[in-house]
């Protein structure tokens, strides 16, 4: 969780950083290329000025009128903007070989305008020589053998100028002109000064003429240019390179958040499939079973396997999870076969549901499907083994009615299948109030004894078996309607106790009578039993008036009943089988529990007078018991005809309706024939 | 709202800048000598464009050339009798610490102005050197004075006399106008005084040459500005010239190499005389 979180504030930061990297690197950019751009301007504007200069001055140079102030205002004006960029800090720092450049031409720029000046300075009084000299020709005075060398000189200064070179006047004496000072003339002498203002100043007009154009200014205007635009290229690979990395990383956090999502989408994915996934089978849990009966109402229909607890309780839960597998991965390969969006649902220990779409032939499917299980041979580990389902089916798509059609399936044998109705919520509310009933009955010990007396071939009364009635809404009712009841409610061994106290109680009270009592299988393993008889039942004056009377279809290990019977034989507790001879009956295990009778089962004698079958079959009883020196009982005595027919058979000793009811008092003489 | 926008209007349009305001107190304010007794316009009277009608201005101490004018100083090239400076910020500095002229120093400067400290912070932002400089600086560009005679014939407002009109045309035919060029008639050049000369006679003070240390700048000086000439006697870097007449007749022997005949130096001041422009409307501001 504190990951979860740390990484919520690492993104959240991140993000952050990264706008604020972007609003910085935007905003540097834009006042980079607004500074840049105002350097550049600068740079371009004095190159303009430069030649806007070099072209005033030639302009100057040529013209006898001319306005110097055009030269010193564009002088003024590259000052201004040169002395801005020399202090222009951004352009020092960020173009360094542009600024060294440019810095060699503010020197040279200094040294031109000192030039200028001093070009100018010569400029005006050579210029008003030549002004002076063309007026000044017009008026003087000279002897007409002179007239020829004022006119070569004129002639030679003017080329000189205009050819810019001095070698017209080079070989000039102005010595041989000195004639024109003596003329009373003004214009001679003023023509003889100004040729020698020109002739001075020539030299030096034409001089800083050359050495201001020759002043290197605009090649370092133009190498700060280039070197300016060279590093501003470099500079825009950077940011180029800059802005790639700010992509990058801005890319790197979308990752990075894509990443988390994932991770946090799959985590909680994973979390919601343990939510809704049994560890077990891998199948869907009983959680998402209810997550979607809610989105589709279907049939629902639970399976059960058929003593699976039995399973568990001899193989280990190990196998019984295994066994639980292999049958959630059988029927769910069944119903994917039919549908793939059928699923299948571990919805109890050893339940699993389906919901199915309504269709005419679900009763059908679902015979199919446990046909399906039931066919297949289960190997797990070196065992192999069949298993037996059962279904029960909800068309209202409730769960629990399909559990209850399913517990209505258990009760009874045949069915595999039991379809929920509206009667059955009538039947369960029974069993529910029933089981309360029951529940306070055991609780009271409000069960009632009766005694049914078992008696020999001449009516004597030998024992009699102890029958259970309990009280059920004021009447009393046998409880072996209730068994599975009780069984199911883990009570049953609560009523065995208070049969043997009661019983204990009886054989106290009458030491002549002899009780034959009936005791489950479970109840032999069961300690609080166990330990009952021990404590209560080995005096022997009680021990050898006590008849157990076991029913043979409930042992399931005969190892365990053997060894019970043994132990008790030893205080002098006889012991009996009960309902012999229904179902499977196994000879050769009855011969090796050692008991001292058989009670033939009432379906056997019931039709005794009537039924040859019945009688062969008891008749084989009775033969193999005599041989085995076993007593034989024979129940369900209801006529004076099937008595003589079991005396005939030779069975030891009779118990019926013929013989006695069960009542809650002792008879203590039976009727006579 | 819309009377709030015309005030704006015209404070913007017509109200000078504070700069220049501020400059204006600090341009007449004794103080900013050494002894208190002096201002800047002590030698730069408005009177005489901003000139001295004495033959050499007296600082905390008489010193050596004649106070050149200031009227329309904004257009000139450079600064000073010899142009030493460009930058017409760094002659007002020099001005303060000249120790003819205000003979100051930088930290007592700083502590006499300081008294104004509080409006610099309220134009500038900040209290510094450079903005006592500045502020001088824009009080001089308000120091305009155009639209003369001259100004108001070439615009066709106004005829000049016959007179005028020949002292210009000889202005130019005489080559005057070589020099004397520009929107100042002079002030963006540099010129030698006596070029017609074999020996000059006038002293040499403070010309290029005590910059430059060159013997081709000795009696080189800025050519002064004629635009208001006429205000501004005495004439030349040593104030030795009284009448512009005379000035104008020395001009053409020194630098010309003609005589100029009574008549024409008449005609010539005439002209000249035309070059007197309106007083700077600043200097009138709070009067």
């Amino acid at each position: 969780m504190r990951g979860v979180k740390f990484k919520l504030f690492l993104s959240i930061g991140l993000g952050i950083l990264s706008v604020l990297m972007i609003i910085y690197f935007s905003i540097f950019i834009r006042n980079f290329y607004a500074k840049t751009n105002d350097i550049l301007y600068k740079l371009n504007i004095l190159e303009k000025y430069e030649r806007e200069i070099n072209y005033y001055l030639l302009y100057s140079s040529l013209f006898l009128y001319y306005n110097n102030d055009k030269i010193s205002n564009s002088l003024k004006k590259s000052e201004k903007v040169a002395s801005s960029l020399i202090k222009d800090k951004f352009f020092k720092k960020h173009y360094k070989a542009s600024y060294k450049n440019f810095l060699e031409y503010k020197r040279l720029f200094n040294k031109k305008r000192m030039l200028i000046y001093e070009f100018l300075k010569y400029n005006a009084p050579f210029k008003n020589a030549i002004l002076y000299i063309s007026e000044d020709i017009k008026y003087i005075s000279i002897p007409p053998e002179r007239v020829e060398d004022i006119f070569s000189l004129i002639s030679s200064l003017f080329l000189s100028k205009s050819f810019l070179d001095d070698k017209f006047v080079k070989e000039l004496s102005l010595s041989k002109f000195k004639f024109l000072l003596n003329a009373k003339n003004p214009y001679n002498s003023s023509l003889f000064r100004n040729i020698k203002i020109f002739l001075e100043y020539f030299p030096y007009y034409k001089s800083y003429l050359n050495r201001v154009l020759k002043v290197k200014t605009l090649y370092y205007l133009d190498k700060s240019l280039m070197d300016f635009r060279k590093c501003l290229d470099k500079n825009v690979k950077i940011f180029s390179l800059l802005s790639l990395f700010l992509i990058g990383y801005i890319a790197l956090i979308m990752g990075f958040f894509i990443v988390t999502l994932i991770k946090l989408k799959s985590s909680i994915y994973k979390m919601e499939q343990m939510l809704i996934i049994d560890s077990v089978t891998g199948l869907y849990n009983r959680y998402k079973f209810n997550l979607d009966i809610k989105r589709k109402r279907g049939v629902v229909v639970v399976f059960n396997i058929d003593k699976f607890k039995h399973l568990n309780d001899y193989y280990g839960s190990e196998f019984g999870d295994k066994v639980l597998r292999e049958v959630g991965r059988t029927l769910k390969e069944f119903f994917q076969r039919v549908d793939r969006g059928i699923e299948v649902y571990r919805v109890g220990a050893d339940d699993f549901a389906v919901i199915l779409d309504k269709r005419d032939d679900i009763e059908k499917l679902v015979k199919e499907a446990i046909e399906y299980v039931e066919n297949k041979e289960f190997k797990i580990g070196n065992i192999s083994l069949s298993l037996s389902l059962s279904g029960g089916i909800s068309f209202d798509g409730d769960l629990e009615h399909a559990d209850m059609a399913l517990k209505l399936v258990k009760q009874e044998m045949d069915k595999k299948i039991e379809i929920f109705d509206g009667k059955m919520n009538e039947k369960f509310k029974n069993i529910l109030h029933i089981t309360k009933v029951l529940k306070e009955a055991i609780d009271n010990e409000k069960i009632v004894l009766f005694y049914q007396p078992i008696v020999d071939s001449n009516f004597r009364i030998i024992k009699y078996e102890v029958l259970c009635r309990v009280e059920i809404d004021g009447k009393l009712e046998t409880i072996a309607k209730y068994l599975d009841i009780l069984k199911d409610m883990k009570l049953y061994y609560k009523v065995t106790l208070i049969i043997l106290k009661k019983s204990l109680f009886v054989l106290k009270a009458h030491p002549n009578v002899n009780l034959s009592i009936n005791i489950a299988s479970e109840d032999i393993k069961n300690p609080t039993i166990y330990s009952f008889i021990v404590n209560n039942f080995k005096d022997s004056g009680i021990a050898k008036r006590v008849t157990f009377e076991i029913l043979e279809s409930a042992i399931r290990d005969y190892d365990d009943v053997y060894a019970f019977i043994k132990e008790m034989e030893k205080f002098g507790i006889e012991f009996a089988i009960d309902d012999f001879g229904s179902g499977y009956s196994n000879f050769s295990r009855v011969l090796r529990l050692k008991v001292k009778y058989l009670k033939i089962d009432g379906s056997l004698i019931k039709n005794l007078d009537k039924d040859r079958d019945s009688r062969l079959v008891v008749e084989t009883i009775v033969t193999f018991a005599k041989k085995s020196n076993i007593k034989t009982i024979a129940e369900f005595i209801h006529s004076k005809e099937v008595f003589e027919v079991a005396k005939e058979i030779g069975v030891d000793y009779f118990q019926g309706f013929y013989i006695g009811k069960p009542s809650e008092k002792f008879i203590e003489n039976v009727k006579k024939m | 709202m819309r009377g709030i926008v015309l005030i704006f209007i015209v404070v913007f349009a017509f109200g000078f800048n504070k700069k220049a305001l501020l400059g204006k107190e600090l341009f007449f304010d004794k103080d900013l000598s050494l002894n208190k007794k002096v201002s800047c316009e002590s030698c730069h009277k408005a009177k005489y464009a901003g000139g001295d009608d004495k033959r050499v201005s007296v600082g905390i101490k008489r010193g050596y050339v004649n106070s050149l004018v200031l009227f329309n100083s904004v257009f000139n090239c450079c600064y000073f009798w010899n142009g030493r400076r460009f930058s017409l910020r760094k002659a007002i500095k020099d001005a303060f610490f000249n120790s003819y002229e205000m003979g100051m120093t930088k930290e007592l400067l700083l502590k006499r102005v300081s008294k104004y400290k509080i409006k610099f912070i309220k134009i500038y932002g900040d209290f510094k050197e450079e903005y006592i400089y500045d502020a001088i600086y824009y009080f001089f560009k308000e120091l305009i004075s155009l639209n003369s005679k001259f100004d108001k014939s070439l615009r066709g407002e106004v005829n000049l006399t016959k007179s005028e009109e020949r002292g210009y045309f000889l202005f130019k035919k005489y080559g005057c106008i070589t020099c004397h060029n520009g929107i100042n008639f002079g002030g963006n050049s540099f010129q030698k005084l006596g070029v017609f000369l074999d020996k000059i006679t006038i002293p040499r003070i403070e010309d290029l040459a005590t910059i430059t240390k060159r013997k081709s700048d000795i009696y080189v000086y800025r050519v002064p500005i004629l635009r208001n000439i006429a205000k501004s006697a005495p004439y030349f870097h040593d104030g030795s010239v009284k009448s512009l007449k005379k000035a104008i007749i020395l001009m053409g022997e020194w630098n010309i190499g003609i005589k100029i005949s009574d008549k024409d130096a008449n005609d010539i001041e005439a002209f000249l005389k035309t070059l007197n422009g309106e007083e700077p409307k600043i200097l009138k501001e709070g009067r």
